[in-house]
């Protein structure tokens, strides 16, 4: 992913591109694409401060460590910038951070928080990306339930006899289950079962049709 | 002549007046004395939850209430109006679908008839299969081993206060049920069936009820009520011809606590009632053509329907399980269901 695409991304996320990089973005078949917008995204939450959970975070202590880590900034070599690329873990180590005389560290801080912040990100995104895909994957299932007359329900025993198959009904089937359920009812009519519940079950049966 | 008269009506009207007010006084006196007395009945006996569910028992049977419950399965819900009515020992219950397609349920006692769209209607024929419950179970309780009661406080309800009833399944067999019942009457206000992993599989509660003196019996009875019964349905469990007469089944395997619970008088029956006093399935067992549910389980809600073919030399059968169990212990009966051939018969 070039330069000139990311800055594309970080304008579009802060509603401030043109024309022709929304273009850019839309048409990139970039396997980082997604990645990247995801990122950008939770840094501009993080920087306007909307999610309380990071910004209770509290790295003053950590990085006091890390600092002390660093026993001769001046030989860490030139200063950068903190690269905020998808291999974060890797970057976001002192060594990453700009390599600012002591006497510069009230700026450094600065630097090496986001950088610190860049790995907690990264480390999140990776988490909170694998939370969407499993949410998608229910969102879609849970989509085809709500098609089908009858809920369909995915069953795992912890034996090892096998699962039982799940079945939706055509008509006929919808019938028959309907008078079974007829019978069941009157069966159930005595003790605890007593009540309307039997007759619930009938009733909500026909409410779908059945 | 007239003053006296006049003093004498307006003697009759002071007395009148006095007398009504007093009457007046002493039935909210004593109204008020009863409330007390039921409000620190409830106080002082501590009730438990044994108390409770016989309590809710006798209540559904008993009381004559009018009232509409939303009744919901996963993604879906239904709401049903429902009357119910109590008169010297006969009991009736009329629910009708407000959602969706009308639809109406009529129950006179054990008898359930169905009447959908078009008229239709849908009765279990009683000649055919008769179930006259034992009686030692009519009033049954779940023992102890199996299901753990508890009460867990009140709260409010619809403005009524109730009463909040646990009861938790003590093996995977079963599922556990949370009950709300209403502290005035005892009546069920709102459930809750839930598996093992706390999902809810079934959920019940009243949106609005009353509690009539009384309710007429034309309101709840179908004839009454002009429901033309043209078609009659063939009862779904119809034995194999070509079977044995005096066949009879049984389920090799049950859950424990479970015990069957129907009397059919009737020689090869091919109907199977099992309960542990709380959760009922019933098995059918058929001429495997003539059966047309799926292979393996269907489920809704709480209700599972478990279809098994069974082909053992020559006989070839259908069982279908079908009640409010866990899947699996539909499978395990379904699967151990097997003949038992009466003496005599080939």
């Amino acid at each position: 992913m070039d330069d000139r695409l990311k800055e594309s991304i970080s304008a579009l996320v802060d509603d401030e591109a043109n024309e022709l990089e929304v273009q850019r973005v839309l048409n990139s078949r970039d396997e980082d694409l997604a990645e990247t917008w995801m990122r950008y995204h939770q840094i501009r939450d993080v920087i306007r401060s909307s999610d309380p959970e990071i910004m209770a975070i509290d790295i003053r202590d950590s990085l006091a460590l890390e600092l002390a880590d660093i026993d001769d900034l001046d030989a860490l070599g030139e200063p950068g910038t903190v690269n905020l690329d998808g291999a974060g873990e890797q970057k976001a180590r002192p060594a990453a951070l700009a390599p600012f005389k002591r006497s510069r560290v009230a700026g450094f801080v600065g630097i090496a928080a986001s950088g610190v912040l860049a790995l907690f990100l990264a480390t999140q995104f990776q988490q909170s990306l694998q939370r969407e895909h499993a949410q998608e994957q229910l969102a879609q299932t849970s989509e085809l339930e709500q098609n089908s007359a009858l809920e369909l329900a995915a069953l795992n025993t912890d034996e090892s006899r096998d699962p039982v198959v799940i079945h939706e009904f055509n008509e006929e089937q919808a019938k028959r289950f309907n008078e079974y359920l007829l019978r069941h009812a009157e069966h159930s009519s005595f003790g605890l079962g007593r009540g309307v519940m039997p007759l619930a079950r009938v009733a909500s049966v026909n409410s779908v049709g059945i | 002549m007239r003053s006296k008269l006049v003093k004498r009506r307006r003697l009759a009207s002071l007395l009148c007046t006095a007398l009504c007010s007093i009457t007046l006084v002493g039935t909210s006196a004593a109204w008020a004395q009863q409330e007390a007395a039921s409000a620190s009945i409830m106080q002082d006996q501590q009730l438990s939850a044994k108390d409770w569910l016989a309590r809710m028992q006798k209540a559904a049977v008993e009381t004559n209430y009018r009232g509409t419950f939303v009744f919901s399965r996963g993604d879906m819900s239904s709401t049903v109006k429902i009357l119910h009515r109590y008169d010297q020992g006969l009991e009736q219950e009329r629910l009708t679908q407000l959602d969706g397609e009308m639809g109406e349920v009529f129950r006179s006692n054990a008898e359930v008839m169905c009447v959908l769209p078009n008229n239709r209607v849908v009765k279990v024929d009683q000649d055919k299969f008769s179930n006259r419950v034992v009686s030692a179970f009519s009033d049954f309780m779940p023992k102890h081993a199996l299901y753990a009661l508890e009460t867990n406080g009140s709260d409010r309800l619809i403005g009524r206060s109730v009463q909040r009833i646990s009861v938790k399944a003590q093996d995977p067999h079963r599922f556990n049920y949370y009950l709300w019942l209403d502290q005035a009457t005892g009546l069920l206000l709102k459930s809750t069936v839930n598996d093992v992993d706390g999902r809810v599989l079934e959920h019940f509660h009243y949106s609005s009820i009353e509690f009539p003196e009384t309710l007429t019996e034309a309101e709840v009875n179908p004839i009454k009520l002009g429901v033309q019964v043209k078609q009659k349905m063939l009862p779904s469990a119809q034995k194999d011809r070509r079977w044995p007469g005096e066949i009879n089944w049984r389920a090799a395997w049950l859950p424990e606590g479970y015990e069957r619970i129907n009397q059919s008088s009737q020689a090869g029956q091919n109907v199977l009632v099992y309960s542990d006093g709380l959760a009922t399935f019933s098995v059918f067992v058929e001429p495997v053509e003539s059966n047309l549910m799926p292979q393996g389980a269907s489920i809704v809600g709480a209700t599972v329907v478990y279809f098994h073919k069974v082909m053992t030399g020559e006989h070839h059968y259908g069982v279908t399980v079908l009640g409010e169990v866990p899947a699996k212990t539909a499978m395990m009966v379904a699967e151990s269901v097997q003949p038992l051939m009466a003496a005599g018969a080939k």
